[in-house]
């Protein structure tokens, strides 16, 4: 097709509209309404043209583009029209551009710089709205809306959230919440704003604000770094503002991860940093009795502590940079008298070694498989991809996942298994394709790795799960009928054995016949696959109490469960030394403390869980005294008279070894009345120092359906009594709507030690079956105060 | 003069039942399309019937079948525009509540000629009479096997729905149905793509006023060349003319398209009330500019109207007579369209709220000397910018006020005239 646009004769191929045409052409249409991210609208009539033989004027953004069409963009009769949209905007958009949080980066303000009469001709005349919403995070200004409605497609479209939506019509129309509740009042469960920010990001005006950064810098002011996020593994990239020596804006910007999107975690929950309450000197002395020490005092200790140890072993994070990761690998074979690495964090992820699967994949593929618990409230833009990836192609999706987390209710098949059912399904799905379909298949199916998980016929374990019969049989014939199928699945605590990526592996092998099967899997950390290549995985070999544990970043006492193997490793080591940049759970529990930077503060590269490595850059200074973790290991190392060298660490077991764990038979049974379903919590400790985000946490208590809750004559509130096997705990119901009937969630809150211990530590039943009772009289007294 | 076609037997006692309105031959057009006739030969019969589309926009309706029925994909949906929401209108509701087996039988006649099997009968929300006769229509046309699968024993399944939508003048433009009727706010849709070819649920859909599809089962039974005997060259057979305001005999009257403005005001409408002057007639409700008695010999039919400088719309007619104030008449009817309007595009939203404000001010006297060029000025750009019909639709009745009236408007401006003083006192 040939168009002209304003005289420029360019060609192009169709179908396109005129909007586009003209920015290829490099002809500049203004726009309000229009954004590359959400549906086009056609609602701010800024982008009018004129086409030559047609006697009305067209709004470039809804005309599609055909041959040999003349167009033209800029006539006396056009920037009459855009005047008057302005003036009729302006007269209703308060003129607080002085105080305006927006200023600098106001597309209203632009488009009048460029576009606007002289003179306004029509009052000023601002809606009635106030500023009111009481929700953390989103300041909603309606008083300042121009309607352009593009935060309440980005809420649909993108997010699939649906919070923001027009109400009313005509000039009482404007944006709000339903029954003009607060972001996230109970009306909108289950899909409550998860304050991903996305609205502040496309909003062109003012009418949408970041609580938190108001009034901290204007964004202009000091310097912009460009940086990864260091929460989830989906591997966002960040542009971190930082005025005077503090963090005052994160906003997400274009990745190939994450396009241009981030999570409430990455734009609010990095305001971390800030908080005063990080370590800037090392500290000395154990649990209570930790004081500052100096650097000197503190090196002797620990050198003096590695001398005498038989053995040692490090620990990182996975949320360490993989520069980091080395450092500690080079430091434990250099120094560490048989000294291992291990990373938390990482369980199966060595299945997935050196490969890598591109997110723009999703896009290929005809049909997405989604498994885990919770996927998007964990990895917001992990289902933010598959979403766009959907709605893009019209690929088929189907959602393994027992909570109603979004995805579900867009799903084409939404099946729910229990807990920690996923693996027993996934397997189910393994046999029925080879039994069934194997025509379909494109590689050899590996007898000896289905043999090692337990299962049998489909009916049996449907059964088990709960599932309608017929849904495994429902489930491998959508796949069986899809040409290109792309898994994604996540790190979360319902595959305690880490046997799922070998499950999705596999799958993706029998059904691709590449020779490295590889799905799309989400580490736990926002470094996960780069410390799953670099170190083993824990938990260590039970044999023998080890005299040393070093821990980098790591904070198994506070992420992990009383009782499990690490946190015994812990207790049980003579000497702890801790690298943090908080007094963590384990920090607390250290003999020696060394501050380490945040993300902020330091260089370094993540592996993202598309197997990608993106660069961190500095964009502040840390406190006087912080050293990278390098550096300190340096001084560790001399003050030992040795030094870091590179390839010199025996490794706990080498990635690839480890042979797929069957998930040990916990099959659920029909028997009692409630499921336990364990809690992916949302939120480590850098999330809590954000003083905001505390009303998104679900505090101490445990979630179940509201139809079951009605069944047993309980309302949110009510304390109750969940039994398992030979465990119980007390705490306060609350109606969920994400919680399938017929299950019980224990959120899992970090804070709530005596839920952890509960779910760490019950013998579990099999299938992990509770009972549910409501406190009465006395007794429920007794609970409360337990409660508090 | 007897209904001709749309509102024929009307008068019969119980049409509105089944059994009355098949003694009355009703459901034979339906018998003779599936036994007699190809759903292609039914199109041709419709285009041949030169029958339009009686929403307003006067759209040839065999054409509009044919956009369907040719469109590859399915399910294809018929559905019934009775939102009736211009002001002044009130043709439907004779329908919908007295002869609802007629619609029903259009419908269904169009189904088999498009290939739909489903269809829904789309009221505006103050309807709850007509929608509970309606349901109730449905029920016994389904019971006698004239609506469900097999009907009449032929290869033929057509049901249809009853909704009510919540009540906006906008749900009457056809995209803004299809949005309320799929549960979203009423809003207009981007056209192209047109719902023949993506209406409910992106499917392509016949979407029509009630009262075109009253004319089908006539077109069929009689056949198109009897059924365009009647009515002009453009539009042939007949129309429910609505006429309110000042005449002596307001009310609906069937009447062939070709008749003058002064013979239905004159001859059917019984004259100007009490014998006062014409002032102006709005043709086509709410939205359309008016004509002045000038204008009395148009012929009311689509192409003629336009020639006048108006348009025909849904033929609600309304007439003002002497000595009506034009200024008071020009802000209730911008009023209306503040409140209607959607509030989707900036020139509808705003612009309709920047009418009123300066109509309010002449109208008190308090508004700025140029005020009635800044309606002019801004009507040109609504006009033109406006996403949907409303919106360009919407100032035109306010501009041919001033256009006609002007001295009224500079009266009041000035503070000289009296008709609209006397309240404030």
């Amino acid at each position: 097709m040939e168009v002209t646009i304003d005289g420029k004769k360019i060609s192009l191929e169709g179908p396109v509209t005129v909007l586009e045409a003209a920015r290829r052409a490099g002809v500049d249409i203004p726009t309000l309404c229009w954004h590359p991210r959400v549906s086009v609208l056609g609602a701010c009539r800024l982008c009018m043209i004129e086409v030559e033989g047609i006697n009305r004027l067209l709004a470039a953004c809804t005309t599609q583009v055909s041959d040999g069409m003349t167009v033209l963009t800029d006539t006396p009769q056009l920037r009459k029209v855009r005047q008057t949209m302005l003036e009729l905007l302006l007269c209703r958009h308060p003129l607080d551009c002085p105080t305006c949080v927006k200023g600098g980066e106001c597309e209203l303000q632009e488009l009048t710089y460029r576009h606007s009469a002289p003179e306004n001709r029509f009052p000023e005349n601002p809606g009635p709205y106030a500023v009111t919403d009481p929700s953390p995070f989103v300041e909603r200004d309606s008083e300042k809306c121009v309607l352009c409605r593009r935060c309440v497609r980005v809420c649909r479209e993108v997010r699939g959230v649906t919070v923001l939506g027009a109400m009313e019509r005509g000039y009482h129309k404007r944006v709000g919440t339903y029954f003009q509740q607060p972001l996230n009042s109970e009306f909108q469960e289950p899909y409550n704003c998860e304050f991903c920010g996305a609205c502040i990001d496309i909003c062109p005006v003012g009418a949408l604000n970041s609580k938190v950064r108001k009034f901290r810098g204007r964004t202009w002011e000091g310097t912009t770094t460009d940086s990864v996020c260091p929460f989830c593994s989906v591997g966002c990239l960040l542009s971190l503002q930082v005025k005077e020596g503090e963090l005052v804006r994160t906003v997400p910007r274009e990745g190939p991860n994450n396009e241009d999107q981030a999570c409430f975690r990455g734009r609010f929950g990095t305001d971390y940093v800030n908080a005063t309450s990080r370590i800037i000197t090392p500290l000395l002395g154990r649990n209570g009795s930790q004081a500052p020490a100096d650097a000197d005092e503190a090196v002797r200790f620990a050198a003096e502590k590695i001398a005498g140890a038989r053995r040692a072993e490090m620990i990182v994070s996975s949320g360490l940079t993989g520069e980091e990761i080395e450092a500690a690998g080079e430091f434990a074979g250099a120094v560490l008298p048989g000294g291992t690495l291990r990373a938390v964090d990482t369980l199966g992820l060595e299945e997935l070694a050196g490969a890598s699967r591109p997110w723009e994949d999703l896009e290929k593929a005809d049909l997405i498989v989604v498994a885990g618990q919770d996927f998007t409230i964990f990895e917001p833009v992990a289902g933010v991809r598959i979403r766009v990836a959907c709605g893009k192609t019209g690929a088929g999706l189907i959602v393994l996942d027992p909570r109603d987390a979004l995805l579900g209710g867009e799903a084409g098949l939404w099946l729910r298994p229990p807990g920690e059912g996923l693996s027993l399904l996934l397997a189910g799905l393994l046999r029925t394709l080879a039994a069934s379909h194997g025509d379909r298949l494109k590689a050899a199916g590996d007898d000896s790795f289905l043999a090692s998980f337990p299962g049998g016929e489909n009916g049996e374990v449907e059964k088990q799960l709960g599932l309608p019969e017929g849904s495994v049989e429902d489930l491998a014939r959508r796949v069986a009928a899809s040409v290109r199928v792309v898994f994604v699945g996540h790190r979360g605590w319902y595959d305690p054995e880490g046997s799922v990526p070998s499950l999705l592996k596999e799958l993706d092998r029998l059904l691709s016949g590449e020779g490295t099967g590889m799905p799309l899997y989400l580490g736990r950390d926002c470094n996960s696959r780069g410390a799953a290549a670099a170190a083993a995985a824990g938990p260590p070999p039970p044999e023998g109490a080890p005299g040393l544990v070093l821990l980098a970043g790591a904070d198994p006492l506070g992420t992990a469960l009383p009782g499990s193997p690490l946190a015994k490793r812990i207790s049980e080591a003579e000497t702890v030394i801790v690298f943090d940049t908080f007094l963590t759970e384990t920090a607390r529990a250290a003999d020696v403390l060394f501050p380490l930077p945040t993300f902020a503060e330091k260089e370094g590269s993540f592996t993202s869980s598309s197997g990608l490595s993106q660069q961190l850059r500095q964009a502040m200074s840390p406190p006087p005294g912080v050293v990278s973790l390098r550096k300190t290991l340096e001084g560790l190392a001399s003050s030992l008279g040795k030094s870091l060298s590179p390839g010199s660490l025996p490794k706990g077991s080498p990635p690839g070894a480890a042979s797929p764990v069957a998930p040990g038979g916990k099959l659920p049974s029909a028997g009692e009345r409630f499921l336990v379903l364990r809690g992916i919590p949302i939120a480590d400790h850098r999330i809590r120092l954000v003083e905001e985000s505390a009303p998104l946490f679900p505090g101490p208590v445990v979630e179940a359906h509201p139809a079951d809750l009605a069944a047993l004559g309980l309302k949110s509130g009510d304390s109750v009594r969940v039994v398992s096997g030979g465990s119980e705990l007390v705490r306060q119901v609350k109606a969920d709507l994400k919680t399938p009937p017929g299950q019980v969630h224990l959120p899992c809150d970090p804070a709530d030690a005596e839920m952890a211990a509960f779910v760490g530590e019950s013998e579990r039943p099999e299938g992990w079956p509770a009972t549910l009772r409501k406190l009465a009289g006395l007794e429920r007294a007794a609970g409360e105060s337990k409660d508090q | 003069m007897a209904a001709p076609i749309i509102y024929r037997d009307i008068e019969t006692p119980n049409i509105r039942s089944l059994a009355v309105y098949r003694e009355k031959g009703g459901y034979k057009a339906l018998e003779k399309a599936l036994n007699d006739m190809s759903p292609a030969a039914v199109v041709e019969e419709v285009k041949k019937a030169k029958l339009v589309g009686r929403g307003g926009a006067g759209f040839p309706t065999g054409l509009k079948w044919e956009l369907v029925s040719k469109d590859p994909a399915t399910p294809r949906y018929i559905i019934a525009n009775a939102e009736e929401g211009e002001p002044g209108t009130f043709k439907d509701r004779p329908i919908l509540e007295q002869i609802p087996h007629r619609l029903i039988e259009g419908m269904a006649i169009a189904a088999y000629a498009v290939g739909a099997e489903e269809g829904v009968i789309v009221c505006r929300g103050e309807f709850m009479e007509p929608a509970r006769i309606l349901r109730e229509a449905v029920a016994e046309a389904e019971e006698a096997g004239l609506l469900g699968e097999r009907i009449m024993g032929k290869d033929f399944t057509f049901r249809v729905w009853v909704y009510r939508t919540a009540g906006a003048y906008i749900c009457g433009e056809e995209t803004s149905l299809l949005e309320a009727l799929e549960g979203k706010p009423g809003m207009p849709r981007i056209r192209p793509p047109f719902p023949v070819n993506s209406g409910l649920w992106s499917k392509p859909t016949a979407l029509n006023n009630v009262e075109t599809f009253s004319n089908v089962p006539n077109i069929i039974l009689e056949g198109a060349d009897s059924y365009s005997s009647l009515g002009t060259e453009k539009n042939a057979g007949t129309k429910g003319y609505c006429i309110a305001g000042h005449v002596n005999k307001p009310g609906v009257y069937e009447l062939p398209f070709g008749i003058t403005l002064r013979d239905l005001i004159d001859n059917h409408a019984g004259g100007i009330l009490d014998g006062r002057q014409l002032k102006c007639v709005f043709p086509g409700g709410a939205s359309s500019s008016c004509l002045t008695p000038d204008n009395l010999d148009v012929v009311l039919d689509f192409p003629s109207v336009a020639a006048a400088g108006s348009m025909l719309g849904s033929a609600a007619l309304m007439v003002v007579a002497e000595p009506t104030c034009m200024v008071e008449v020009s802000l209730r009817l911008a009023r209306f369209f503040r409140h209607e309007s959607c509030g989707k595009c900036i020139p509808c939203r705003e612009g309709t709220c920047q009418t009123v404000r300066l109509l309010d001010g002449i109208q008190r006297g308090t508004g700025r000397k140029g005020d009635i060029d800044e309606i002019l000025d801004l009507a040109s750009v609504v006009r033109q910018s406006a996403f949907c019909g409303l919106g360009q639709a919407c100032i035109n009745p306010v501009v041919s006020c001033i256009k006609h009236f002007r001295q009224e408007f500079e009266e009041h401006l000035e503070g000289r005239a009296a008709c609209c003083r006397k309240e404030e006192g």
